[in-house]
């Protein structure tokens, strides 16, 4: 009976373990400091529910120049796109399906670049990247409104992914069983040893030591570009 | 005696086991990145051949524009069939080729761009060609950088110590690097 128990809640930690959302920890790493905290936080807004209902990571950098990449954009939204840690995650868009866009705006040398996963060049052509580049963000950043770039931006490239921009509802917290699980072990932990007995009390440390070192690869990532996309300047 | 030959003997097959298995590994690891240098090649032939496609097209949709430029027009057409033809030839020839293509077709570009064609500029077909090259010289540098990873990652291989000796033994050369002459 105790046995037939822990199975159960074993089985129920894991479905809900690999049900959860994977969705990226965050959206928009704003190094030149060009969006104001709500700025970031409503692009990110838009990402984060394109995310969810496409599986298309949209994700928004920006740095003060290009000095790492030897002032080249193209080679800068490449190594970011493919090799940077954001958040600990490597790689925009599903491990697999490529399905990642980066929007790299770099403040000193006013260049921008968009760097498509592989899985995106299909519905993401050069020729739309660039006349994106050119009619929605240009115009903004000449002015100095970087917010209104980079969210009119987004919604024109989530739209193409598929998102329908109409229907935008923030998500709620947006809180998976695996934050919940690593949020608060004890008290599971807890119960578990109360009701489970030891075998899942055991059981259930070994679930959260796996939890713990593959979170990465449960939370978006992982996706490959090949120089997609299309570079510009303000 | 007899015990020091059995040790002898033990050590002699632990010692066979261990080389061979160094030789499987090592022959095995210079198989898989001589497939990647392969298949990194592979990717830069096919954004080569990409843009041999692309550039006909923007000669087209400029033409009207820039007739007058003929010398440029009949420089890309000779570039591009030299391209046709060095398909078939080694590495370097088609480099050279994918090059001359290039540089007859930037010149194309600097005089649509550079130059006074105002009628050029704000054309949506022409801009948008323009943004499929520009893309394809990306991923043509991109390509470039992959296939220098993976010939790096080869050719240590093919000098290192043990994977030096299977290299040897079975024939594997180091690559050349992509040299860029841009």
């Amino acid at each position: 009976m105790r046995q037939a128990l822990t199975l159960a809640l074993l089985v129920f930690t894991w479905s809900s373990f690999l049900h959860a959302r994977a969705l990226r920890p965050g959206y928009v790493y704003d190094y030149a400091y060009l969006l104001t905290e709500a700025e970031a936080q409503a692009i990110a807004g838009v990402c984060r529910a394109a995310d969810n209902v496409t599986g298309a990571e949209i994700v928004v950098v920006t740095v003060e120049n290009l000095d790492e990449w030897g002032g080249d954009i193209n080679l800068a939204r490449f190594r970011v796109f493919n090799e940077y840690s954001l958040d600990g995650v490597v790689g925009i868009g599903k491990k697999g399906e490529d399905n990642g866009v980066l929007i790299l705006l770099s403040y000193e040398d006013r260049s921008w670049g968009i760097e498509v996963g592989l899985g995106l060049e299909g519905v993401l052509t050069d020729s739309k990247i660039g006349r994106i580049g050119r009619e929605r963000l240009e115009p903004y950043l000449r002015d100095g409104d970087y917010y209104t770039g980079l969210f009119v931006t987004v919604a024109q490239i989530a739209e193409e992914v598929g998102y329908d921009v109409e229907s935008f509802e923030p998500l709620d917290d947006g809180l998976s069983m695996v934050d919940v699980l690593l949020s608060d072990p004890l008290s599971i932990i807890f119960w578990l040893f109360m009701y489970g007995g030891p075998g899942a009390f055991a059981a259930i440390l070994v679930l959260l030591a796996i939890l713990l070192v593959f979170r990465a690869r449960f939370s978006g990532g992982g996706g490959r570009s090949r120089g997609g996309g299309g570079s510009g300047r303000w | 005696m007899n015990s020091i030959g059995r040790s002898l003997t033990v050590l002699l097959v632990l010692a066979v086991l261990v080389s061979s298995l160094i030789l499987v590994t090592s022959y095995n690891g210079l198989v898989s990145s001589e497939v990647k240098v392969d298949e990194s090649w592979a990717q830069i032939e096919v954004q080569y051949q990409r843009r041999a496609d692309l550039i006909p097209q923007i000669v087209d949709a400029t033409k009207t524009f820039i007739q007058f430029e003929q010398d440029l027009l009949t420089e890309i057409a000779r570039a591009r069939s030299a391209w046709t033809s060095s398909l078939g030839g080694t590495q370097e020839e088609q480099i050279d080729a994918s090059e001359d293509l290039n540089q007859a077709y930037s010149r194309l570009l600097a005089v649509v761009i550079v130059e006074d064609y105002p009628e050029i500029q704000s054309d949506q077909v022409v801009l948008s060609l323009i943004d499929e090259l520009e893309g394809t010289e990306n991923r043509i540098a991109v390509a470039r950088l992959l296939y220098n990873e993976a010939v790096l990652e080869y050719n240590v291989k093919v000098r290192a110590f043990p994977s030096n000796v299977v290299a040897g033994l079975f024939g594997f050369q180091q690559r050349p690097f992509f040299q860029s002459t841009t």
